[in-house]
């Protein structure tokens, strides 16, 4: 459960501040799926930064599973963001010097805890992880060899490789032309539906905040909705997508 | 994250910016190199200087004297004498392996021989010196050779004796002989007319620096001379073992003994020895207590001329040199000093040389902070990820510092690698283009085992320094920031 409270954000530049967050009150339930929707510059990203444990910088109270984030120390907001969370960027953010397996390994350099000895019924490995992604094929191949959607995935199998409760997503379709992004959403309501993990998705597209069970509506840092949704359903959607999906979007959304 | 964890993640980026690292590696290669190489001279130089020119480990004690004018005197009174006592005291100190008294002949003594490479006999004044044999045991190839045979040598049958010696009471003696006859005794032993029984030659060393100093100046200079003795050859050492002169005891071009008639005895060159005297004959002690108790008297042969101390180890030596000279009042010889000058002036050389290796060292690390500095912006998007999935600070500055290990390591080991060869080029042109001259060492270079490791930890750390800053930015690189901009 993410509970948040009288949140305030604001950036000095230079002798003027500019306030991104405005008190903002929001408290999310375990197994939610939630869009947060806002026009660029309204404080969306932040806000999500804020409750991953990215930004520390903040005035008011952001509560993860009963843990107040300002009581963390740097080791703590670590193994928070490694074992609570899981990040999913419109960028991707994978390493091209890496295998597609490695990066979805990535997270596991940064655990403390013994995956093989605490978690043995958990375990879930990064090739099962990448079929369930639809991209088992690929496991020795660089990600620069990839479409933007199986990029997507593969960063989707990434953030799930540690079983984290919370995935937080900041815009993971911006990057995707219109179906494959469909099928990005699709693979999220799926996890959301089967696995019971909280999905926090930022975007600027209604077509996708539609797809989240509910839609909270930032403007200039201050949240002015905060309404449940009746999620569009995808039609005989393949959930999990095929390899070779829609090329690479980028050029067409940057 | 741990250890395992970490050397994967650093391989894991090593494999980019290869081409990066090894360009600024080059620095390192060169440093470590330029270091292990003039470590290594240094160290070869030193111990050329400190055990074959002076030999460090061993002290020489002797008598005190004065400079009076031109001349050195031992004072009204005399230095202090060295004698069987004073051996035991110095055998005592703590440090000492062993001691070794020396005298030298104490009246005028000439030899007579050479016809065998020149077509005559040179007649030379004689200077000799006598040790005890086992000084030089470690020296030549047949230790059993420089044994003094004249002395009281023990036997049970005549098959323990020499030549022309039988086993008598347990004692070996000599059989009489006629010295009219040509064979009198066996090879080599030979028939004094004095004595007229079959005698062993005294056997001799000559320092290496003798021969070298007649090849290399003696023998050009005698080239211009008139007679047979501009045909002298150039001498090896193995041409001149079993070697054998006529020692006239007792009489010299400069004089005779006051005491006792002139006698001959035949020397034989058994070996050469880095400890035997610089300019003359070594030969066992007790003939040269025996010859001066016949020509000088008794008390000559119970005084020494000096008295070598042997200690344990290097490192003893200046605890060795105190206790000598302000607990026992004694003098060490002016060798000693001049080894400390000559060890203190190769270590300050040295240590130049050193100085530039750690310049170039110190350069390659500016080079390699600059180039971890600018792997760090291009990483900047990676390491804020690697902060989302759950780096801690102190894990992006390991993984940094970590890369810079395996540059120092890699870099350091190319470095002694070019270094070795490098040695080893030098020192087959030192062999091949310079010719022999005294002291030549067979290597320029003296590699300790420590070498090799110190320059790899010195390359290590000069590869930490670069990457310290870097890893420090690194650390510092607020992930929400560094995701959320464009790629």
């Amino acid at each position: 459960m993410i509970h948040i409270s009288n949140l305030h954000k604001s950036y000095e530049t230079g002798e003027t501040t500019r306030e991104v967050l405005t008190s903002v009150d929001l408290e999310i339930e375990e197994g939610e799926f939630v869009a947060i929707v806002g026009t660029s510059g309204s404080g969306k990203t932040t806000l999500l930064n804020i409750m991953g444990g990215l930004d520390r910088d903040y005035d008011g109270r952001v509560v993860v599973d009963d843990c107040d984030l300002a009581e963390f120390d740097e080791s703590g907001i670590a193994e928070l963001r490694n074992e609570t969370f899981g990040f999913v960027f419109q960028q991707f953010n994978l390493l091209d010097h890496l295998t597609v397996r490695e990066n979805v390994a990535l997270p596991g350099f940064f655990t403390e805890r013994d995956r093989q000895r605490e978690l043995p019924d958990d375990e879930i490995s990064p090739e099962e992880l990448l079929h369930r992604v639809g991209l088992g094929d690929y496991l020795e191949q660089s990600p620069s060899t990839l479409s933007g959607g199986e990029r997507q995935r593969v960063a989707i199998a990434r953030a799930l490789y540690g079983r984290p409760s919370n995935l937080l997503c900041d815009e993971p379709t911006g990057s995707l032309d219109h179906g494959t992004g469909l099928q990005i959403m699709e693979l999220f309501q799926q996890l959301n539906r089967e696995q019971s993990i909280t999905l926090i998705v930022v975007t600027h597209e209604e077509h996708i905040a539609r797809m989240a069970r509910r839609i909270v509506r930032l403007e200039e840092g201050r949240i002015v909705a905060d309404e449940p949704n009746d999620p569009v359903e995808p039609e005989a959607s393949s959930l999990v997508a095929t390899a070779g999906d829609a090329p690479d979007a980028e050029e067409e959304t940057t | 994250m741990n250890a395992s964890k970490l050397v994967r993640l650093v391989l894991q980026s090593l494999r980019r910016n290869t081409r990066d690292f090894a360009l600024s590696g080059i620095g390192i290669v060169v440093g470590i190199s330029t270091l292990f190489l003039f470590t290594a001279l240094g160290s070869g130089i030193k111990s050329v200087v400190l055990e074959d020119v002076f030999v460090v480990d061993q002290l020489e004690v002797v008598p005190q004297s004065y400079d009076v004018g031109a001349f050195k005197s031992e004072g009204l009174v005399g230095g202090a004498e060295l004698t069987d006592q004073t051996v035991d005291k110095l055998r005592q100190i703590e440090g000492v392996e062993s001691t070794y008294p020396k005298m030298k002949l104490a009246f005028p003594a000439s030899a007579r021989g050479g016809e065998r490479f020149v077509g005559q006999n040179l007649i030379v004044e004689l200077v000799g010196d006598g040790i005890p044999p086992k000084m030089v045991d470690d020296e030549l190839e047949d230790s059993m050779a420089f044994r003094d045979w004249s002395g009281e040598v023990t036997c049970q049958s005549g098959s323990e004796c020499p030549a022309g010696h039988q086993c008598q009471e347990g004692t070996c003696r000599g059989e009489s002989c006629d010295p009219r006859e040509d064979d009198a005794c066996p090879d080599p032993a030979y028939c004094p007319h004095d004595t007229q029984r079959c005698t062993m030659p005294v056997p001799v060393v000559v320092s290496p620096r003798l021969l070298e100093i007649y090849n290399n100046s003696l023998h050009t200079s005698l080239g211009g001379a008139k007679g047979a003795i501009s045909n002298m050859p150039q001498l090896s050492e193995d041409a001149l073992l079993g070697f054998e002169v006529e020692g006239i005891f007792g009489r010299s071009y400069l004089g005779e003994s006051k005491k006792g008639d002139a006698i001959q005895r035949r020397l034989r060159l058994v070996g050469f020895s880095e400890r035997a005297i610089d300019m003359g004959a070594t030969m066992p002690i007790g003939y040269v207590k025996r010859f001066n108790t016949r020509f000088r008297g008794e008390s000559s042969a119970q005084n020494y001329h000096s008295i070598v101390v042997e200690t344990e180890r290097n490192k003893d030596v200046s605890n060795v040199a105190q206790t000598i000279t302000d607990d026992m009042g004694l003098t060490l010889s002016d060798d000693y000093e001049r080894a400390q000058r000559a060890g203190l002036l190769v270590t300050i050389v040295t240590l130049a040389f050193n100085l530039i290796a750690l310049i170039i060292l110190a350069i390659s690390a500016i080079n390699i902070m600059h180039t971890f500095l600018m792997i760090i912006l291009e990483r900047r998007r990676e390491i804020g990820l690697m902060r989302a999935l759950g780096a801690t600070k102190s894990d992006i500055r390991l993984a940094i510092l970590g890369e810079s290990t395996v540059l120092g390591v890699i870099g350091g080991g190319v470095g002694l690698l070019v270094g070795w060869g490098l040695i080893a080029m030098v020192d087959y042109l030192f062999q091949t283009q310079v010719g022999t001259f005294p002291f030549k060492p067979d290597s320029l270079f003296a590699i300790s085992a420590w070498m090799p490791l110190a320059a790899l930890g010195v390359a290590v750390i000069f590869c930490w320094i670069g990457a310290l800053l870097p890893a420090w930015r690194a650390s510092g690189i607020d992930p929400a920031e560094a995701l959320t901009g464009p790629e």
